[in-house]
């Protein structure tokens, strides 16, 4: 069953039903705001909430404008191309870049949801440690013990841990089966509970006696800092690996999306509400830390500590330590954990979907895939150094799916894209030609500019930077991402041929949603 | 805290959480001016 029609009561699209069967169901999201939520859910993640406060308390007010600048020229741009390639083709990754700009790229959008296959499996780990801490927080676990031997401890051969781990990939799979009613329904839960969360932390955090400390440090800005590219690349590190360009992830949920709906108007909601939860994250986080700190210097320390050292070491003492602090830890942990797992579930449906367009029987997807994940994921699961690995592997992956985003909508055509796609009859905000000029020269030139800048950085932390089975190094990246693309692009036209319908007009019309098996 | 902190801090959050509101905002009134069209068209 493949069509759909229009119900112009409910608004929304309806599969027709079966012969013999009464009734009909809902194809794509209930409504416009229910498609932004799981967006942005799908967006905010951990890195939010663990990272950018870090980042920006670092690095000063400066940041917090290159931020803002790099997600108005960067991350929009590309949102704006990837949200028109789900839409327009209502495939999956693979699908859409072979339905958008031919055959013979189809291997690109397999590299991306292959790149979410390896992130999912690592993810699921992270988020297995913190359900243990709000456990730990909850019992009062870590307090009055050694932080850094209990991380080591949650994190490396631990049982619990990875009876956790696979508790995360059941229910990400589970809801992910449920197609996207069922990650509307999650998100009702998670996406409130997670600004709640994060309301009652930054209000408990900025009204701790010397809270403003932090907050100076946070927005304390010097005009030279803006000449400083060091500053400019940590924060367009921190928006790509935070808004989510380059994951497939707009791709993904924009073909369950209304083809009334505005594209640009979507995709900018979805960048602000992702800016919004990191800087919210930031003034929970930062003040805290400095207020409970010794000195600044201290607190600057802990930033310069990495994700793992802020939140399970020294956030841990903080919540010891602060008045308050049981009950702000477990809500800390939980706002995490409502960050990361719907995140993990759209992760699911961007490498379950492109199954779903070649026809595979969805039970059977989900189920191989669950399989997957527990075996991919249980090495990271059972030693910290191996999802080093894939964390640092993945990060530099994505950056380019972003670069593979910008060639898509150049190889397209941007000035098509814009005049037809992004500025139709039903488009309330029209987007001028600065987008174009983001997309064909900024994002790519910045992305680029990124990667190699990152790659030179690491040759650096590793003399033996050419060694495939390092941890953080060059040459690991260039041997799983080399072999990941070479793999995809070897079974390109296998690929191409498995995606079956193709629903892409290129007449500038967005198709009726299909029932691809996951848009009910 | 220094004054340029406060002004950045005001800009800052100005820009995101006013741009996320007035974002949602628009897109919540575009949507519900589309469903009286639809329902307009659907009377006729």
């Amino acid at each position: 069953m493949k069509e759909s029609i229009f119900d112009s009561k409910e608004g929304v699209y309806m599969s027709k039903p079966k012969a013999g069967t009464a009734g009909t169901k809902k194809l794509g999201y209930s409504s416009q705001l229910a498609f932004v939520i799981s967006l942005i859910a799908g967006s905010v993640g951990t890195g939010n909430i663990w990272r950018f406060p870090r980042v920006a308390a670092k690095n000063g007010g400066a940041f917090m404008l290159c931020y803002i600048l790099i997600v108005f020229a960067v991350i929009i741009p590309i949102m704006f191309a990837e949200h028109v390639m789900g839409r327009a083709t209502r495939h999956g990754a693979p699908g859409a870049y072979r339905d958008f700009i031919g055959r013979k790229y189809t291997w690109m959008g397999t590299v991306v949801s292959m790149i979410m296959v390896m992130c999912t499996a690592y993810y699921s780990v992270v988020l297995a440690w913190v359900v243990h801490y709000i456990g730990l927080a909850a019992t009062k676990g870590y307090y009055n013990t050694d932080k850094e031997a209990l991380f080591t401890s949650v994190s490396n051969g631990n049982g619990i841990t990875m009876l956790l781990f696979v508790g995360i990939v059941l229910i990400s799979a589970y809801v992910a089966y449920k197609g996207v009613s069922g990650i509307e329904k999650a998100n009702k839960i998670f996406i409130p509970t997670l600004f709640i969360c994060l309301v009652i932390t930054a209000i408990r955090s900025l009204t701790l006696p010397g809270a403003a400390v932090g907050l100076n440090y946070l927005f304390s800005f010097k005009a030279t800092d803006l000449l400083n590219g060091k500053i400019w690349l940590e924060a367009l590190t921190q928006a790509i690996w935070s808004a989510g360009p380059g994951w497939g992830l707009v791709i993904t949920l924009a073909v369950f999306s209304n083809p009334r709906s505005d594209v640009a108007l979507t995709s900018t909601v979805n960048a602000m509400g992702d800016t919004f939860a990191a800087v919210l994250a930031g003034l929970a986080v930062i003040p805290a830390l400095f207020a409970l700190s010794p000195s600044p210097q201290a607190a600057l320390d802990i930033c310069s500590q990495g994700n793992n050292g802020l939140t399970f070491l020294s956030m841990t003492s903080l919540f010891e330590n602060m008045p308050g602090g049981y009950l702000i830890g477990i809500l800390f942990f939980v706002s995490l954990l409502m960050a990361g797992l719907s995140s993990n579930i759209a992760q699911f449906v961007i490498f379950c979907l492109p199954f779903g367009d070649a026809g595979k029987n969805k039970k059977k997807v989900i189920i191989c895939m669950t399989l997957l994940m527990l075996v991919w994921g249980a090495p990271s699961a059972w030693s910290a150094t191996f999802l080093s690995n894939q964390d640092w592997v993945v990060g530099q992956m994505m950056v380019i799916g972003s670069m593979f985003s910008c060639f898509a909508a150049i190889k397209f055509g941007t000035k098509k894209i814009r005049e037809v796609y992004l500025n139709n009859k039903y488009t309330c905000m029209k987007v001028g030609k600065w987008w174009e000029i983001c997309i064909k020269f900024i994002a790519p030139a910045i992305t680029t500019i990124m990667l190699v800048w990152w790659c030179v950085q690491s040759l650096g932390w590793d003399s033996n930077w050419w060694n495939p089975l390092g941890i953080s190094n060059l040459g690991t990246f260039i041997f799983q991402g080399g072999l990941m693309a070479l793999i995809c692009f070897l079974f390109n036209n296998k690929v191409a041929d498995s995606v079956k319908d193709k629903y892409f007009k290129d007449d500038g019309e967005f198709p009726e949603i299909p029932n691809n098996g996951y848009s009910a | 805290m220094n004054t340029m902190a406060i002004i950045m801090m005001v800009i800052v959050l100005t820009i995101v959480i006013g741009g996320f509101f007035a974002s949602i905002a628009r897109l919540i009134i575009m949507s519900k001016k589309q469903q009286k069209e639809q329902d307009e068209e659907e009377a006729r």
